[in-house]
Parts: structure tokens; sequence; C-alpha cells
């Protein structure tokens, strides 16, 4: 009898520690605190469960995250946005955002000072009219050529240039659009793919790795038939053709890209696998649901984005596309270098925090499906509108 | 002896305790004879301490009891040991040297509760090493009690006859006080439930009064029933009506809202109301309409031998302090102008809507589509000096975690997309806004939120009026909320002077209003102001065709009701926090000025 009690007793006493130990957190993944957000709130990284870097903004500062403990801040300020990592990883190009406009710069991947290619900088001014309008201007996202030679980048570069000629607006095209610009020789950025005038512009550009004539981005449009809701679309297009020929296109209106993805779905966000086989991307499912996504990349339809032949060929692959999981939030998803992970952001305890899904691919059927439970690699909450980037 | 002492919970009908060798008699014996209560002999037959008394009137029968050990004087104020492990009155003649059971057998007897000066120290778990609390096992069969620490009360009932019974048969009375003590001394359950639960409420009542008293009552008081003084000529439709405002039929709410960022003041230092709606409520019908009023309606201000815009009329009447004394003014003005009778008013300043969003940390919310805006005003944390300045406005797309400034721009910016796009992504705020709300870790936050609100929501309205009108409005349909702004075609612009004012057209106003309102004293007593129903621009009649009191998709009160209607609801309202919250957003979001 008494063996058993005490037995009993040792056991409830290890039940107890148990749960003391799991209320306090004792025991588990160890962290490494990192910064802190814009909230305040100190965000740490959990360690060791994932190889390579990551680079994010926290509180809008650019920081390498690491899972060995070597996590340390890159440019600091707090005016820190949207950084990409060039593809021999030498440099890693961001945006510092003022109040009034952004500068697109970068910096050495081992630190040094700032190189800033463009600046955003400008005034208000009062035209005849007495309109107020601006030379200011916006720079994000922007993205590396796979030889690192060029970045797109999204602009209201040629805003004042009103998109009358397609659209008969008389106002300026606040609309963000792609445009490249030469690493090593800047100059003034070359209008890539343009935006729908009043749409809400093209977002995440990115080059397809190996192929420097396709870029990818989201487009934000008016549905044709009702001009109060929206849609979104995946467009693949080739980045010379604006400047090949300049009046096959016009800013506001007639595009150079051509719709990878049907019109009905949400879809954003979308990023090549590196391999550039594969994009994944996000969708908006519902009100309080976001799914990722994967589907194969149309081969040969960005140079005639016009035919409706080509047009209904691009619009293939996405019949393929395979669901990855679900989530309130899901956002700025990236590719482990090996491709077979996914880094997303996405919400726990009320703060965005990037974690990483497993990504299993069946080469035989060419299935990919999520292995085992995505993970969390920072906490405290980073910035949301950080794109992230993953590396060796 | 003392491990006999130590084993409290051997079930006897399963182990017999030990028997003591004659060693451990020997220290028994020694450490119960310092025992305070104990001699150290058999603990049947140990003489029973001096004077303990319950021998004070009834001597016979005091020895059993007397060897359970010294009583505690303040026992029935303390609640001493004896609830907590009293052996069961069925081995009272055999009861060892307990403290803990001797108060329960003192009481049957009449015995005074008041003892003598010359009792024993009172007994305490921990000053009585031979006698621990739980002791069921002391030489004696203990059997468990479920309702222990309640057997004193009703032990009172006893007859004092019992006590000689006692005396000569002590194992005999002792089954019958058993017997006797089991109906009559225990409290029933469903009574121990009932007062555990009164208590309960009366505790937890009472905290949350006093929590409420501190952090919230003088806040919530300071910008509820804020009553304002009516202008002469303009009459009080509240008059008569008493009880729930539910009960009263139709009333009419003015919503007022200013920029309070000084950007907008009147001659520096008084606000203007830039938002003016008079939502209709008409409780016994269900039916609710929101009437939005031009604030350049150009207008004879009450009391004022001129003409100026609608929004200036809370400035005229106003003070520096904002204490609402401009709503009579405003309310006059409708009143006399235009015959629209106002019940309440509920004023918010802008700013408060950024505060309690940085209050609570933000919110996350996917952002739908991109916001880029060159020529949005920056008046909120201008700390340049240049309140109409501009600036530019950049949201990306998807999700995001907005500060209360970039939330605000998130529903307010025009600019860039269409006011469809606008009023989805005041829900996605709204709803955003309720998730944090949820989060119990927020209702930390009430009082900063009050206090947030404190000095940006002033209402005529009692706590009460709003709960009651905010219940009242989650039962609407929001689809048959009807809005109706009078502007075009109900009125055109014109220059007066160097100022661009809307200038009523009484013939279609008034009927307008009497149908909106339900009222027939609708009037346009707008005096001179160079136009009447038969001068007014025909190109301002004819360019526009008159709208229907349309159905909208515009928020409403009832969707930010709807939007905001967490799990916790009750709980926030107690401090009367969300419906005032609710009453900001009502007039921040249905504001078409903004």
């Amino acid at each position: 009898m008494r063996k058993r009690q005490r037995l009993w007793s040792f056991l409830l006493v290890c039940l107890l520690a148990f749960a003391v130990q799991g209320c306090l957190g004792i025991g588990g993944p160890s962290t490494k605190n990192v910064g802190t957000n814009t909230n305040g709130k100190q965000v740490s990284v959990v360690q060791d469960v994932f190889k390579g870097k990551i680079y994010a903004t926290i509180g809008h500062n650019l920081y390498q995250i690491t899972g060995d403990g070597q996590s340390h801040q890159l440019v600091g300020g707090g005016d820190v946005y949207d950084p990409a990592v060039s593809p021999d990883g030498t440099k890693i190009a961001f945006v510092q955002k003022y109040k009034q406009y952004s500068d697109l710069a970068y910096i050495a991947s081992s630190g040094g000072s700032v190189h800033v290619l463009i600046s955003g900088n400008g005034r208000f001014f009062i035209n005849d009219g007495g309109y107020v309008h601006s030379t200011y201007h916006w720079f994000f996202e922007p993205a590396w050529s796979p030889d690192g030679s060029t970045l797109i980048f999204l602009s209201d570069w040629m805003k004042a240039d009103y998109a009358q000629q397609c659209t008969g607006a008389d106002a300026d095209m606040l609309d963000l659009q792609v445009f490249s610009l030469q690493v090593n020789n800047p100059g003034k950025p070359q209008a890539v793919a343009y935006a729908e005038f009043g749409g809400g512009g093209d977002r995440d550009p990115s080059y397809r790795p190996g192929h420097a004539d396709q870029i990818l981005y989201a487009h934000y449009a008016r549905l044709p038939s009702d001009d109060t809701n929206q849609v979104v679309q995946l467009f693949l297009a080739d980045p010379t053709k604006i400047a090949q020929n300049p009046s096959a296109y016009c800013m506001g209106g007639r595009d150079s890209g051509v719709a990878i993805s049907d019109p009905k779905d949400g879809d954003i966000q979308p990023t090549f696998s590196p391999q550039g086989n594969t994009i994944a991307y996000v969708r908006r499912d519902n009100a309080t649901q976001m799914s990722l996504y994967v589907m194969p990349v149309p081969e040969n339809v960005t140079q005639d984005p016009n035919n409706t032949t080509v047009a209904q060929q691009a619009l293939q692959p996405y019949q393929k596309s395979q669901h990855l999981l679900q989530d309130l939030y899901i956002g700025h998803p990236v590719w482990s270098p090996d491709g077979k992970r996914i880094a997303y952001l996405t919400e726990s305890n009320n703060e965005l925090d990037l974690w990483i899904a497993n990504i299993n691919y069946n080469a035989s059927t060419g299935a990919y499906s999520v292995q085992g439970t995505p993970v969390q690699v920072t906490t405290g909450g980073i910035d949301g509108d950080s794109r992230v980037v993953w590396t060796n | 002896m003392s491990g006999q002492f130590k084993q409290p919970f051997q079930d006897p009908k399963k182990e017999k305790p030990q028997k003591p060798s004659l060693d451990d008699l020997d220290t028994l014996k020694q450490q119960a004879a310092n025992t305070p209560g104990n001699s150290g002999e058999n603990f049947n037959t140990i003489p029973m301490p001096t004077q303990g008394y319950v021998q004070g009137k009834h001597g016979q029968y005091g020895a059993p009891q007397q060897q359970r050990g010294p009583s505690s004087p303040n026992f029935w104020a303390t609640g001493g040991p004896g609830r907590q492990s009293g052996p069961s009155s069925s081995q009272m003649g055999n009861v060892g040297p307990s403290g803990a059971g001797q108060p329960t057998m003192n009481r049957p007897f009449g015995v005074p509760q008041t003892p003598p000066p010359h009792m024993p120290p009172p007994f305490r778990p921990g000053n009585n090493p031979g006698a621990p609390m739980n002791m069921p096992n002391m030489g004696i069969v203990q059997t468990p009690n479920p309702a222990w620490g309640n057997q004193r009360g009703p032990a009172s009932t006893l007859p004092e006859s019992a006590g000689g019974l006692l005396g000569k048969n002590a194992g005999k009375v002792g089954k019958q006080l058993e017997k006797h003590g089991k109906k009559k001394r225990r409290v029933p359950i469903w009574a121990r439930v009932l007062i555990g639960v009164l208590l309960f409420v009366v505790v937890l009542g009472g905290s949350g009064y006093a929590y409420y008293q501190i952090n919230f009552a003088a806040t919530v008081g300071s910008m509820t029933g804020k009553s304002f003084k009516r202008v002469a000529g303009s009459e009080d439709p509240n008059q008569g009506k008493t009880g729930s405002i539910l009960n009263w039929g139709r009333v009419n709410i003015l919503l007022l809202g200013s920029d309070t960022d000084d950007k907008g003041n009147w001659r520096g230092n008084r606000y203007l109301a830039q938002t003016d709606i008079v939502v209709t409520i008409d409780t016994t019908t269900h039916d609710v309409g929101m009437l939005s009023i031009p604030r350049d309606f150009w207008l004879p201000i009450p009391g004022y031998a001129y003409h100026d815009k609608l929004d200036t009329a809370f400035a005229y009447g106003g003070s520096v302090n904002n204490d609402m004394s401009g709503v009579g003014e405003v309310v006059a003005t409708l009143d006399q102008d235009f015959g629209i009778p106002i019940n309440f008013y509920a004023w918010v300043g802008l700013d408060g809507f950024t505060k309690v969003i940085d209050t609570v940390g933000g919110v996350d919310v996917d952002v739908m589509h991109p916001i880029v805006d060159d020529t949005y005003p920056d008046d909120v944390n201008n700390h340049s000096g240049d309140k109409s300045a501009y600036k530019r406005l950049y949201i990306p797309d998807g999700p995001q975690h907005l500060d209360g400034e970039t939330a605000l721009s998130y529903v307010r910016s025009r600019h860039s997309t269409t006011d469809f796009n606008r009023s989805a992504r005041q829900q996605e705020v709204l709803s955003a806004l309720k998730l944090k709300l949820e989060n119990p870790a927020v209702l930390g936050e009430l009082p900063q939120i009050a206090k947030d609100l404190q000095g940006y929501v002033y209402t005529g309205l009692s706590p009460n009026q709003i709960f009651d009108l905010m219940n009242f409005a989650r039962g609407i349909d929001t689809n048959k909320i009807r809005h109706l702004t009078l502007g075009p075609p109900y009125s055109y612009g014109k220059m007066e002077g160097n100022e661009d004012v809307a200038i009523p057209i009484c013939s279609k106003i008034i009927p307008k209003i009497n149908q909106f309102l339900h009222i027939t004293t609708g009037k346009c007593d707008i005096g001179n102001v160079g136009q009447s129903s038969s001068n007014a621009p025909q190109l301002a009649s004819a360019q526009f065709q008159p709208a229907p009191l349309a159905v909208t998709n515009a928020p409403s009160t009832n969707q930010f009701a709807d939007a905001t209607l967490p799990t916790m609801d009750s709980l926030s309202n107690l401090f009367g926090v969300r419906d005032l919250l609710d009453l900001m957003s009502c007039v921040v979001l249905d504001s078409p000025q903004l």
C-alpha cells in the first residue's frame, strides 16, 4: 500500500513538474533575441530550426537571421524596407522610406556604407488648375536579375506622364508599376510592366531564376464588368518588351504581361522556386482565411502576350495548382535555397511572425505537400510588410 | 507514537493501526503529556484538563470531551481547527485528545460560547505537535465526514437534557447525538451551494464595482450624460419622456465629428463639426435611417444675424474648452432651419480613433488593395506647424500590422481607390479591432482605452441608454438601414464671398426630411440666400437625378455593431467602453467628409 502510494506520489510530482515546465516554457526550443519591433516588443529567433540566412526587417531595420545564434542587424535607422540579395550573394538591395519618398539603395552583404541608386526626393507644387501635385517618387520591392546586373522594382516614376493616351484620365498615375535600373549605371528607370490606371498597381516583381527574359508579378485591376470590384492576377512578362516597342503598350492600359492565374481568385505575392520551375503564391480564400499554393510555370507565353491563344495557354498550368496550407494570414512566402522548405509570415499570438513549412515533392506524381507541422522561426512579431529572402 | 500520529490517511477498514511497542508507548505518553490538553495517559482515560470551559455548567459530561484537547475561545469566530478535522460525532465516546473535534462536542449541551478567562491557549495547527490538524487515526475509528466544518451551527440546537444522559452513558448518548446531529446540525447542501454562490456574487460584484469606480466611473461619467443647453426657441423633444429609451418611440440622435488636430479649428481655438448626421431610430418599428447634412450648408445660425456654414454652428456656440456648449447651437440650427427635432447628440474627435488602436497595440489586417496617395492630409501627429500640409501615403498589400495612424490612413484615403473599396477597408479595420478587443490581454487596457476616449467622445446619452441602443442596433437588419445625403440634387454649390458653400433646395428638402424622419414639421427657413425652390439653378436640378431613399452598402451603426460583437462583449460593456467605441466608430466611419 505504501509503495503504491509512494509510486503515485512520485508520478504526481512528475506530472506537476511537467506542468510547471510547460507553463514556464522551460526546456522548449532555445531562442535568441535579435531586435525590437515597432511595438517595442523583443523579437527572438528560434534556434536550430533552419539552415542558411534569412533576411527580413524588424522595426524596419534590416536583419540577417540565422538559426545558429549569429543573427544581427545589418542596417538600422528604422526606415528599411524590402531587402533583396543579389544572386552571387555579394549585395543586398533595399529601400529606405521617408515621409514623402523613398530611395533605392544597396550595401555589400558584408556590411559597409549604403549606396543610393536612385532617390525619390522632390517637392509639392500647385499646378495651373490649382491642384496639388508632387515630384516625389516611391521605389519599392527591388529584385535582382539572374546575372545581378539589373534591378526591377516598383515605382510611380512616370506618374506625371498622364495616362490620358490610353485611359483619358486627366490625373497622375499613382499606381505603382514595374521599372528596371542598371545597377552599375543607374540613369533613368525603364518601364518594364505597366499598371492599370486606378486599379491598384503591380506588386512583388521578380525574375525567373535562369531566365532574364521573364519576370513574375501580381497585377491589381478593376473587374471589366464591374468598375467597383478589384481583381488580382499573377502575370508573366518579358521585361524588355516595352523598351523594344514602346508604342505597342501604354501606361495605365495595355500591358506587356500575360495573366497566368484566374481573375476570380485573389492571388498575390508570387515567388519562384530556386529552380524556377514552380511558383508559390498566396490566395485570399475569404475574409478570414488565406492559403499557400504552388503551381507550375507556364512556358513560352511572354513573347506574344496579346495573342488570345497564348493567353489561354498561359492559364493552363494554373489548373494544376496544389494547395499546401491555410491560415488566418499568410504573407511573403519564400523558398529555401534547396527548394525543400518555404518560409512565410503568419499570425500567432497577435503577432506576424516567420514560420517554415517542409515541402515534400513527389517527382513521379508531381505532387507537392507539406511534410509535418510548420515550425515557428521568430517570436515577438517582425514587420508584416517585410519581404523575406532566404540564402545559403 | 508519533509514527502513529503521522498516518492520517490510513484506511481503518483495510489496515489496522500498528500497535505501539512498550518503548513506543513510553515515548508516546511523554509526548502526549507535553501536548496541551493531554495528560500522557491512555486517550480514553486521560483525565481532562482542569476547568475546560465545557465543565462550567454541566461538569458531569465533561470528561470525555475534555480528553479531546483544548478548545479555542474564539473558535466560532475564527472557524478554528474543529471545522477542518474534527472527528465524526459517532466516535464521541472514544474520542482522543484532539483539539480539532472539541468544539463540536462542547456545543450540543448548551454550554456558553464565551469561555472563562482561564481557558488554555487556543489550539492552532502547528503549535500542537502531538495533535496535528488531521489526526483521524488516533486510536479511534475515523469516518470521513463530508460535512466537516459545518457541524457547529446546528449543534447548538440540541436539548440541554442531553448533557445528563451523556454523563451516564456517553457512548449511547453519543450515538443519539450523532443521529440527532446528522439530522439537525448540517446545513443542507443546497443552502451551502446557495450561500457559496451568493458569497461569490457579492465578492465578484463588489470587486467589479470597486474596479469600475476606480478605473472607469469618472472617465465614462465625464463622457456620457453630458447635456447641453438648448438655445431659446429650440424645443426639447425629450420633455415628459421617462423610462427606457427603447420605449420612447422615434428618437433622433445627432452625430457630430470634428478633426481635433487643430487644422480645422475655427478662429484658432474652437472645433468645427465637419460631420453632421442625424440618426433616426424608431424602436417600435425597428426603422433606422441616417441623414447626412453637408457641412457646407449655408444657413442662418440662430442667435446670429447672418448666415454661415453649418459646421461653424458648433464653433459659434462652443467654447475653447470644448465643453459641448456648441451642440445647442447645432441643434437649434437644425430645429429652427429645418424643423428637425434632436433628442440626443454624440460628438467624436478624430484623434481618439488612432489612440484606441495604438492602445490595443495596433491591428493586423490583410491590406486588400495597395494604397498610394499623393495628397493625403497630413493632419495626424504633424508637428511641423503646418496643419494644412499633405503627405504621401504608401501602404503595401497583404497582411500588415497597422498602428493607429496608418489604420486611419487606410480607412480614410480616397484618392487611390473607389468608395466601395473604402467601405471594405473600413470593415477590415473594424473587424481587426474587434479581434483585438476579444483578446483577454486587452481587457487590462480598458482603463487606458477609456482614457484615450476621454476628450474625444461626448454624448448626452447615459451609459444605460447607449447600452440599450447598441443592443437594439445589433438586432437591426443592416440592409434595411436607410441613408440619405442632402447633397445634390437636394442642394447645389455656390461661391459665397471666397467660400465654397452648399445651398439647400428647399422644395426638394422639405418632403425628404418629412419622409425620412417621419415628421410633419419639416421646413426650410433658411432666409434669403439668393435662392429658393423656384430660383435654384436649373442646372443643378437637371444635372442630378433625384436619388431615392436608397439602401446603400455604406457602413452603418448596425454594421459596426455586427462587426464588433465579441464573445466578451458583455464583459467589456460592463465598463461602457465598448459602447463608446461603437459610438465613436459610427461617427468616424459614417462621416462623408472624412
